[in-house]
């Protein structure tokens, strides 16, 4: 293993991956695993208008991608709750809109023809482009100026982990009671309820920018949903959903590394890391519930 | 107005017309992310067709290797998720199970076919956000055609496409679902492969639910919605492309979508005036 190339992948895969299953456990058992889907799109606007602003990928960038993607989120919500469309209606009709304004803002500002905003990277991610040059050796990792050039995009998902990881941990009771206990929502006051829905969205959002950082769009989804699905036919509370999903998040980049290796070796190939890893996370998600009832867990799928 | 520019906007006027009117069906089945996930399984199929086209060497069979390729792809993905409801899992997780193997296996094979220097990302990311200026008359032809094949369908049978589309299990009981359901897959990835070249197909599920939903408000009845709906998307799809033509130099398809977002949002709080209007002069 080559520490200033593999561990940078690893660490900005594990990260996005975790910030994604954090967000996922919100939106599956909800049936709105497709807003990270559809909020993986929505983002190009915010993304765009926050490196207009700023020229550089620093943190107004995520910012505006946190403020599209939680109006984005808040809009699917008013029409879902307001207009009852049809299940899904609401969301297929909002993301290509935020899309399309992403596509006119990168005409508009100019920044298409400059490549400094790479659509082919935000779409398919650029996770082998990552390098971390002053990480040559193991002890290297506790120096502080190792630290302050690790890659930009490998920051961004730690932060993001951080962040969720805190907002999780700290609302996790809630959290816990009214995704395992579907008739707590009806219980609660119109203002915890509302505290609930900003806490889901800022998560969802930080997974969001992470995965695109990370990534790239296309992959999210199975960030988000791959590992919670698997982790659903075998946990029996959040905490359990979260470790499993950690677990098989682990697994799938464990047997991505090998796959690439294994094909560049026989092939002279090597496969797009983020492709081979959502076809391990959907085999996965579908194994996991065949494992579950060969264990006598016989928990219903999500 | 020049030869291009028309032959542009009759395919953005018949690709807003299909999306419109065989959208306002997908919403009534409210299986807009399922197209979307379909659309997005016809890529890998793109993907393979580029690679046996560098094998096979032969410039001729591309389309149709686009097509046959394309077809089956979008087709197995549609058929996985049908295959994971019918396993028990919910409709979103089936999806996003769905989109993640399309996408995954998309681009596993673009790196291989890549390894072989049979493709470039760029095609691939005109594939994803459409490239309206430069479609042809061959391009348009298949959206003309299927447009004139849907109107006709739709004329002959709109009355059993009702039943089904509104009353599932009407059809169920008349043992015509297995049947139906198969027809609906094939339509739903012919309706995308057709539009692909104008949209994309992260804009496209934009074209098949926008017109239904700004229709919604203003029409009685089942033929009035799919009609309405294909009118507003042909005709604002068209808007846009000549908009995008001359007087506001942006990609096409972008506009195409956002401007029927701004006409669902006008109808919708139009909608909304005429309502309280109504209210007001009844009390």
């Amino acid at each position: 293993m080559l520490l200033s190339q593999d561990l940078p992948i690893i660490l900005t895969l594990l990260s996005a991956a975790v910030t994604a299953i954090l967000a996922g456990s919100l939106l599956l058992p909800r049936g709105q695993i497709m807003i990270s889907e559809a909020a993986s799109h929505a983002v190009l606007p915010g993304l765009i208008i926050g490196f207009a602003l700023s020229g550089d990928h620093g943190w107004q960038v995520l910012l505006g991608a946190i403020v599209t993607i939680a109006l984005f989120v808040g809009g699917v919500s008013w029409l879902r709750t307001r207009h009852r469309l049809g299940p899904g209606v609401e969301i297929a009709a909002l993301f290509p809109v935020f899309f399309g304004l992403g596509i006119l803002a990168l005409s508009l500002t100019g920044l298409e023809k400059t490549g400094t905003i790479d659509v082919d990277h935000i779409l398919f991610g650029s996770l082998e482009l990552l390098f971390w040059f002053d990480a040559g050796t193991w002890s290297d990792l506790l120096r502080p100026a190792t630290w302050a050039s690790a890659p930009g995009p490998m920051m961004t998902a730690l932060v993001g982990l951080a962040l969720s990881l805190s907002l999780c941990v700290i609302a996790y009771p809630f959290l816990n009671r009214s995704l395992m206990d579907a008739h707590h929502a009806g219980l609660i006051t119109p203002v915890a309820a509302a505290v609930a829905r900003a806490l889901e969205t800022l998560i969802v959002a930080l997974a969001a920018a992470a995965c695109l950082r990370s990534a790239g769009v296309v992959v999210a989804i199975a960030l988000f949903s791959g590992p919670v699905i698997a982790a659903w036919s075998l946990a029996r509370t959040l905490w359990q959903v979260w470790l499993i999903a950690i677990g098989v998040a682990s697994l799938a980049v464990v047997l991505t590394y090998g796959v690439s290796l294994a094909t560049a070796a026989v092939l002279d190939v090597e496969p797009r890391i983020s492709g081979v890893l959502a076809l391990w996370l959907v085999v996965l998600a579908v194994l996991a519930p065949v494992l579950a009832q060969l264990t006598g867990r016989n928990r219903p799928l999500p | 107005m020049d030869y291009n520019t028309l032959i542009v906007l009759m395919g953005l006027l018949s690709t807003g017309s299909l999306l419109g009117g065989f959208g306002a069906l997908v919403s009534l089945k409210g299986e807009n992310l399922t197209a979307d996930v379909a659309g997005h399984g016809v890529v890998s199929g793109v993907v393979v067709s580029k690679g046996l086209l560098a094998v096979l060497g032969a410039a001729w069979l591309a389309v149709p290797l686009l097509w046959v390729c394309g077809f089956a792809s979008s087709a197995l993905t549609l058929g996985f998720i049908f295959w994971a409801r019918s396993r028990g899992y919910s409709a979103g997780a089936a999806q996003a199970m769905a989109i993640g193997l399309a996408y995954g296996l998309t681009l596993v094979l673009m790196s291989l076919v890549q390894g072989y220097g049979a493709f470039s990302t760029k095609g691939l990311t005109t594939l994803l956000l459409g490239d309206a200026a430069t479609l042809s008359l061959g391009r348009i032809l298949p959206a003309i055609s299927m447009l004139l094949g849907a109107g006709l369908v739709f004329g002959l049978f709109w009355r059993g496409l009702m039943n089904w589309v509104l009353d599932p299990q009407s059809t169920q009981l008349q043992g015509q679902s297995s049947a139906l359901a198969l027809m609906w897959i094939v339509a739903t990835v012919a309706v995308v492969l057709t539009c692909l070249p104008a949209l994309g197909l992260t804009l496209l599920v934009g074209g098949l639910t926008l017109p239904a939903l700004a229709v919604r408000p203003w029409v009685r009845g089942f033929p009035a919605l799919v009609i309405g709906s294909a009118a507003v998307g042909g005709v604002f799809a068209t808007l846009a492309g000549w908009l995008s033509a001359g007087i506001v130099p942006l990609p096409t398809g972008a506009l195409v979508i956002v401007t029927l977002g701004a006409v669902w949002l006008l109808s919708m709080i139009l909608a909304r005036g005429v309502s309280a209007v109504r209210m007001r002069r009844a009390a």
